[in-house]
């Protein structure tokens, strides 16, 4: 934690610490978000952040396929009685007739009467941080993005010159410093011409 | 016959409802009249590059950071694809009647590309590569996405 300047200290590092500090208390939230969001997303290869996915294998009658798409699909929502509401119907090839529901989807094997139910729900707090990451409420959340990209460059820059002397930018300082630049551009060079 | 006419009036029933409900998605629609999906991917090369408005269903979409959708129409999908961060489908979107433009692209990939894509693809999920799916070069018709209205 930053040490408060001496009284006897220079204005401007006054100015510099009070809005480390501020500006610190301000990003809290939005830092807590985004690095537990992105925590999530980098490792969307093992799993998936933002969903819930089940599935669930059912069985009704088989179906024929000659029948009327209105009629095939009453007889479907009967055996079935999905949850939710009913949003369309689709026929991806002349065997399988598909329902989507608000809640899931069910891919009917007409022939057969094989089911397979597909439900995705968000996951909870995870899904919401993971679409303000991605911004995908555009308009003022880009706005509000981009203030936030602004706080931490001044987090950054005021962190800097909040100490003095030898635990200082001049002293111990520059060592962390430099090891926290060397970490990504040595990783940059290996990957770029190395790896 | 009879239960693809019908299921494609179910289908468009959707597009019906008044275009003020539908969710926009990246740029604004501009082009008024609409391709189907089943002519651009009997005729991939007359389209490929071409900007093209399309309707469908939602038949799929991407669900780890919703950068593609299906778009189903005439018993065909097609991906429409978009940058990743530009636009971000939901989850949600499946289901619903889409209107959608974008820029018609076709590509050839050969056979050692699909190897090189199934390592890449076996490396990231820690796997070990499939290559029983890889049976001569493959032909990939999809539309890079611009915009999107879903109802």
């Amino acid at each position: 934690m930053a040490q408060e300047p001496a009284r006897g200290a220079l204005p401007w590092r006054r100015w510099n610490a009070a809005v480390h500090r501020d500006v610190g208390y301000v990003s809290v939230a939005l830092t807590l978000a985004y690095a537990i969001s992105g925590l999530a997303v980098n490792h969307i290869a093992s799993w998936n952040p933002n969903y819930v996915k089940t599935q669930e294998a059912r069985q009704i009658a088989p179906l024929d396929r000659a029948e009327p798409a209105g009629s095939l699909i009453q007889k479907a929502q009967a055996e079935l009685r999905p949850e939710g509401r009913f949003k369309s119907a689709f026929q991806p090839d002349d065997d399988t007739l598909q329902l989507f529901y608000d809640r899931a989807t069910y891919a009917i094997d007409l022939p057969t009467g094989k089911v397979l139910v597909d439900a995705t729900r968000p996951r909870p707090v995870l899904h919401a941080l993971n679409q303000l990451h991605l911004n995908a409420p555009k308009r003022l959340w880009t706005l509000i993005a981009d203030l936030y990209a602004l706080a931490l460059i001044a987090l950054s820059l005021t962190g800097l010159f909040i100490l003095r002397g030898p635990k200082g930018l001049l002293g111990r300082g520059l060592w962390f410093v430099s090891a926290g630049l060397a970490v990504p551009l040595g990783y940059w060079l290996w990957w770029r011409y190395l790896a | 016959m009879r239960l693809r006419h019908a299921l494609t009036v179910l289908i468009l029933l959707p597009a019906c409802v008044h275009a003020a409900d539908a969710k926009k998605y990246g740029k604004p629609l501009t082009l008024k009249e609409e391709v189907k999906v089943s002519e651009i991917l009997a005729n991939p090369d007359q389209y490929a590059g071409k900007k093209v408005r399309v309707k469908g269903l939602v038949t799929d979409v991407c669900e780890e950071r919703g950068c593609w959708i299906k778009i189903g129409a005439d018993k065909q999908e097609i991906m429409f694809k978009v940058e990743d961060g530009v636009i971000a489908f939901p989850v949600s979107a499946k289901g619903g009647a889409v209107v959608a433009e974008g820029t018609v692209s076709k590509r050839v990939l050969t056979v050692e590309q699909q190897k090189a894509m199934c390592e890449k693809e076996a490396k990231a999920l820690n796997k070990k590569a499939d290559y029983s799916k890889v049976a001569g070069p493959k032909t990939i018709v999809r539309i890079e996405g611009l915009g999107a209205e879903i109802l």
